[in-house]
This record gives structure tokens, sequence and C-alpha cells, in this order.
């Protein structure tokens, strides 16, 4: 009831500096504590530099691993393993990856891809699974 | 009342200024250095923020230097002082107590008793009869049969075969094999997050694998850390850590063939020898990740009608199991932390 009163107590401007900084709290929650879409992956396998790519565009890229060729495929800011010489196939199961952070990889084919963005604002520093 | 009423109309602009003090604290940009590698038979991601790069590369490759030198001393099934250790402990002679395995063994020991004996690291022939023991799951064409796994169970061994006298050791149970699979992950993490405080580095993260130790924080805010969904794509939910922290989950979906349309995973019940059925995952957080990892292993299999207990014995505080069936069951403390992306049902537990 107290709070009824206060508010109530209210002029004009004060309700539009309490409303402003109300939506000034709430987008800045979203913005900075929701994730980031990807805009390039990391690509890392053995014996080759890191492989920076572009997630804007329709592409499928073979990647030579230690136990034979993995298949990726970038689709309009995501990416996902398609094909891996691996049994479980966990890599594929991980599906489309497309937040900032999101890491995915084929370990017995020692391919590893993480995702990142250029406007690098909102993160999870990691993903635990 | 009337005092308090007339001062009400500065309120608004007392909420502007401290919003505004909020953000300016938001935007404070940090050096990061990140690097992943592979190694322990795993994703090992580096993160380590606020320092000069030179002080940070040097950090990294001491500790890639650590994984190298634990994995291969501790691998199971490699030719190594473990290996040694396994076949001495199978003879009941007692031998010279081996240094780097000694506190292994110690820390494995008093962990698999607080957890009743569902953290068992030694039945490494269990694994082996499921064929865990490989680092490649691709030759495994077939289960075990029962009448093999039944004759593993008349005379399982157990942390306490190992026994301790003077400067010797030696084990009770010639079925005894010691296999630390992810525990020794665990102690990895700790052993290089400590090497890189000893570089005095105060804010890093160590993701081996999905299980990880973080210390400091990022910048001026905490480490926000995502929880993967063990069974969709994306994150489930988020959390952040306090201080020195580490969150390991255990799920069925880490490690596992399939016979048949069939998942067998890698988490075998000591107490069936089959692979634990009534959990997906189950994220423990704990200040030590070697403490955090056997947990989350012992609660897994626990399941969702014991972990409470398991996890008190343990004296593990934050605990969220999701069961066979999709129920999320978890400690208030741990549901205080945890930010789902979807909110669940949740199935409280009493506090721990």
């Amino acid at each position: 009831m107290i709070w009824l009163n206060i508010i109530s107590d209210f002029k004009l401007a004060d309700k539009a500096i309490f409303i402003f900084s109300l939506i000034l709290v709430i987008t800045s929650y979203f913005y900075f504590w929701q994730t980031t879409p990807a805009s390039y992956a990391i690509i890392k396998r053995p014996q080759h530099d890191a492989l920076h790519i572009s997630l804007d565009n329709v592409k499928k890229y073979d990647l030579q691993g230690a136990i034979g060729t993995s298949r990726v495929e970038v689709e309009h800011g995501k990416i996902r393993f398609v094909s891996s010489p691996c049994q479980n196939k966990l890599c594929i199961q991980h599906g489309w990856q497309h937040h900032h952070g999101s890491l995915t990889a084929c370990l017995p084919n020692r391919i590893s891809i993480q995702l990142a963005s250029v406007n690098k604002t909102i993160v999870y520093d990691a993903i635990n699974f | 009342m009337m005092t308090l009423l007339a001062h009400t109309r500065r309120l608004p602009f007392l909420f502007f200024v401290i919003v505004l003090f909020n953000l300016t604290s938001c935007s404070k940009p940090v050096t990061e250095f990140n690097e992943t590698v592979f190694t322990m038979g795993t994703l090992v991601e580096v993160t380590i923020v606020g320092e000069e790069d030179a002080l940070s590369e040097q950090a990294y490759a001491a500790i890639l230097n650590d994984f190298n030198y634990m994995h291969n001393t501790w691998h199971p099934w490699q030719r190594n002082a473990l290996r040694r250790v396994n076949s001495l402990l199978r003879t009941g002679s007692p031998f010279t107590i081996a240094p780097m395995i000694l506190p292994l063994i110690k820390q494995s020991q008093a962990l698999a008793e607080q957890s009743h004996g569902l953290f068992n690291p030694s039945i490494g022939k269990l694994v082996q009869l499921w064929g865990f023991h490989q680092d490649n799951l691709d030759e495994i064409i077939d289960a075990p049969e029962d009448h093999e796994i039944q004759a593993l169970l008349k005379d399982l061994p157990k942390m306490s075969d190992v026994k301790f006298k003077s400067l010797s050791m030696f084990g009770t149970n010639n079925n005894i094999h010691l296999d630390f699979g992810g525990f020794a992950k665990g102690v990895a993490v700790d052993k290089t997050i400590e090497h890189l405080q000893e570089f005095g580095i105060k804010n890093a993260i160590i993701n081996a694998g999905g299980d990880l130790r973080a210390i400091g924080q990022h910048g001026d805010r905490p480490w926000r850390i995502g929880i993967r969904n063990p069974r969709e794509e994306g994150i489930f939910a988020s959390l952040e850590t306090v201080g020195d922290e580490s969150v390991f989950t255990s799920g069925d979906y880490e490690r596992f063939f399939m016979v048949d349309d069939k998942r067998y995973h890698h988490i075998i019940d000591p107490r069936t020898g089959y692979p634990a059925t009534q959990s997906r995952s189950v994220t423990v957080i704990h200040h030590e990740a070697a403490v955090a990892d056997a947990a989350a292993t012992a609660l897994f299999i626990a399941g969702p009608e014991q972990w409470h207990e398991i996890a008190k014995s343990m004296g593990i505080k934050y605990v969220m199991l999701i069961a066979h069936n999709g129920d999320v069951h978890m400690n208030p403390a741990m549901a205080e932390r945890i930010k789902f992306t979807a909110q669940p049902l949740i199935k409280l537990s009493k506090p721990l």
C-alpha cells in the first residue's frame, strides 16, 4: 500500500523518468544477458592452422581430420557437422550451432568448431555439458 | 508517513542515477586469452582474462605440459605408472607406493566412501568388459553377456581394497583395476588451476570437455556458464560462478555405443554392472573439480530417489539432476542460482 501512495504522489515528469529507467533496466538485461548470434566459426584440426570462416553464406566444407574427412555445413548464421568418420556421430547429433561461444567437436577426428561474434557483447564464457 | 511522502518525488531521480551507475559498469573492456587443445582424451579450453598476453601464453604452455604429463601417467590402459600399479595390486604383494598415483588413490578412496560406493574407480575390469576403456568406441559391436557381468559382480573390488602399510601399498582383491576415468580429468583441472594461480593469474576458466573450474571473474562481472540441454540442441540453463567454483555434469549422452537401436552409455552402476538408468544428467557445483566430478558420477548413478542422501554425505551444496523421464530435481540453493531458458517443472528437494 505504501508503494501505491508513493507512486500516486509522482508528478508527470517523475513518472516519465521512472518508466524510462525501468525500460532501460529491462532492455539492458536482454542486451547483456541473452545469447549473441555468432558471425564466424573458428575450426581447429590436426596439423593445420585454425580456419576462420564466415557464417553469412551457404556453403559446405570438407575437413581432413585424424581419422578421415568430416563435412560441415554453413547456412545463414549457423553451422553443423553433416558427416564424420566417427562411429557415435555425436558431433552430428549436436545439430545446428548458432550462438556466440558455442563449441562442438568431433573428438575421434580431432576437429573442433568454436563459434564467435564480431559484435561480442553478451556471452556464455563456457558451455558445460 | 507524511515525511516519507514528502521525499518520494526524489525517488525517480535516485532510481535513474542508480541505473546509470549500473550501466556504465557493464562496458569496461578486458583482455582475453583463449586457446583450445586436445588433451586428456578431450577438448580442453583455457580462458584467461585481464593479464598480459606474454604471461597468459607462458602459463598456458606450462599447464599444457601438466595435462600431457597427467594424461600419460594416469591413463588406465596405457603402458605407464598406473598400469604398473594395477598389475602389482592384483598380486596382493606389497610394493613401493607410486608417488604420482598416491594422491589420486587417497582422494578417490575418501570420495568412494562418502558416496556409499557409487563412485568406484576400482571397477576398471567392468569398464573394460563394456569396452569403455577405449578412447574410440568404434570397435564395440555388442554389449557383454549377462553371465560375464555377474561373474565380475560376485567379487567386485572396492577402493578400500587398496591398502597402505608404511611406505608400501597392496591390493586385497585380484579383480581390482583402477580406472579413474573422468575423475582424473577433474583432478587435472584442479592441478592446472593451481598452476595458473602460481603464475599470479586470478581470473580464468579451464573447461575440459564441458566440465570446468572458474576462478575470479570476467572483468567486472561474474563468469557466465551455459548448461547444454541433454537431449536437444542449445542451452538449457545458465549460472554465474562465485569466486572459485567448478561446474561438472555427468550425462548419458557423453560416451555411448548403440546396439540394435539400444543405447549403452559409459556410467556403470557398480551395484548392477550395467549402465545406470535413472538419470539423463547431473550437474554439480563445488569448489574442487575432482570432488564435483566424482559427485556428478555418483549422483547420476544414485538417481532421483537417492541423490539427496548421497549429495549430503559427499558435502555437495548445489545439485541439479535431470531424471530419465525429464523431471528436473534440485535443491533450493541450486534453484536460486540457475536461470532456465524455458522454465521446466522443478521438483525441489529439502535443503542440502
